[in-house]
């Protein structure tokens, strides 16, 4: 009896911990990219704006550590994901289609939870401040001020 | 087997009795309504919260800023708060006895009770899913549900979203029921029954937030509370609430296995 109680423990804690990727910059970026598409899409359907095809090339970089001013892509360790694990200190480069047509690097700051869920938030300067008004008067969250997400671990 | 489904009837039929069971039912009827009415009268948003941010846009995100918050912080408490208590109030009210002077065997007892106990686990938490949809959708609207990709989700796939998510959490309810009762008979003591399991919640809720014990991470019935995040994005991942579950059925077996064991052997002759 016990000793088959070891033996399933043994299996779970295997199956779960051998069951994915893990928590790396490939595994994050490839969560948070199309996640920040999706609310930057959001977001201009929020503004009211019905043309969405500005962020379909939007991409994202991720690595640990490291403040990133936006605009700025030159920053050491950037140029390919990197880093693993759980924790704050994450950011993650992503391109924003900025209102004069050029595209600008942004960076996030990227809180990850053990079990694959993250927080990112975003430079206001750029992206604007936490509550937007949509066209109607009301006021909304902006998608891009702060936006959460998961992947599997 | 006939004896212990009278038995578990006549342990229901105890528990509505109880205004214990009763306050609780009413609060998870009542409390979410009240949190939507809070969240009407002001502007702030619980954004630390998973869906927190989109409370006043969509009544959907209610009921799973409910379903953070109780797993989090209550749901062991209000779950042994019946559970932890089951097996002792006989010893308190010195009924043990009587009961086993019955006809009915150890056995079909303790099945009635567990059976009294789980019943009243999933009750009460289809009573707040039920409630917290409700509060939302009909207070705050059935606007899409902005999901963890960033996707919007229309109205009748969140509805199935939001009750597959709270019925996956039911695993680990139970799994702290069966704790709670196995304390209940261990102890012998109500209060102990009520405190160990929910000590043993917020420890584990405590463990899970801790990084670098990752492979433990995995062992703690609390896994189950958190197996549902992956229903609500793109590409949907049901890997956590199949280990999860797994693990929550073993905490079920081995607590309701070892309670057995000792109700069994027992000596109920001294008093």
């Amino acid at each position: 009896m016990r000793r088959t109680l070891v033996l399933l423990l043994g299996l779970v804690s295997l199956a779960a911990g051998c069951g994915g990727p893990g928590i790396t910059g490939a595994t994050l970026a490839g969560s948070l990219g199309p996640t920040f598409r999706n609310m930057y899409r959001l977001q201009q359907r929020l503004l009211g704006d019905t043309d969405q095809s500005t962020a379909d090339n939007a991409w994202a970089r991720c690595f640990r550590g490291g403040a990133v001013k936006p605009g700025v892509t030159a920053v050491p360790g950037s140029t390919h994901n990197s880093g693993s694990g759980a924790g704050p200190g994450w950011t993650c480069l992503v391109h924003w289609p900025a209102p004069d047509g050029h595209t600008q690097t942004l960076g996030y700051e990227v809180s990850v939870q053990p079990d694959g869920c993250y927080t990112a938030q975003g430079p206001s300067g750029y992206v604007g401040q936490q509550n937007i008004r949509t066209p109607d008067g009301t006021t909304v969250p902006n998608p891009l001020y702060e936006f959460d997400g998961c992947f599997t671990t | 087997m006939r004896y212990a489904l009278t038995l578990y009837r006549w342990e229901l039929e105890k528990l509505t009795a109880q205004w214990r069971v009763r306050a609780v039912f009413g609060v998870a009827v009542l409390a979410p309504w009240l949190f939507v009415a809070a969240l009407r009268l002001q502007d702030a948003v619980p954004a630390d919260t998973l869906f927190g941010r989109w409370v006043h846009l969509t009544g959907f995100a209610t009921p799973l800023v409910v379903l953070v918050f109780t797993t989090q912080y209550a749901l062991p408490l209000l779950i042994s708060l019946v559970a932890g208590d089951i097996f002792a109030a006989e010893d308190r009210y010195g009924t043990w006895k009587t009961l086993l002077t019955r006809s009915a065997g150890r056995g079909a007892v303790f099945a009635g009770k567990a059976l009294a106990a789980g019943t009243y686990t999933v009750v009460f938490v289809g009573l707040l899913a039920c409630s917290s949809l409700a509060a939302g959708v009909v207070v705050l609207g059935h606007q899409p549900l902005v999901g963890l990709s960033g996707t919007l989700i229309g109205g009748g796939a969140a509805t199935g979203l939001v009750l597959a998510a709270w019925a996956s959490v039911l695993p680990a309810a139970l799994g702290f029921a069966a704790l709670a009762m196995l304390c209940s008979i261990a102890t012998r003591n109500g209060p102990a029954g009520i405190i160990i399991p929910t000590m043993v919640g917020l420890l584990m809720q405590l463990a899970s937030f801790v990084n670098g014990v990752d492979p433990l991470r995995h062992l703690l019935l609390t896994a189950n509370f958190e197996a549902w995040h992956g229903f609500f994005t793109a590409d949907r991942y049901y890997q956590p609430l199949v280990t999860s579950a797994v693990l929550s059925a073993m905490y079920l077996m081995s607590c309701l296995g070892i309670g057995y064991l000792l109700l069994h052997r027992r000596d109920f002759t001294e008093g």
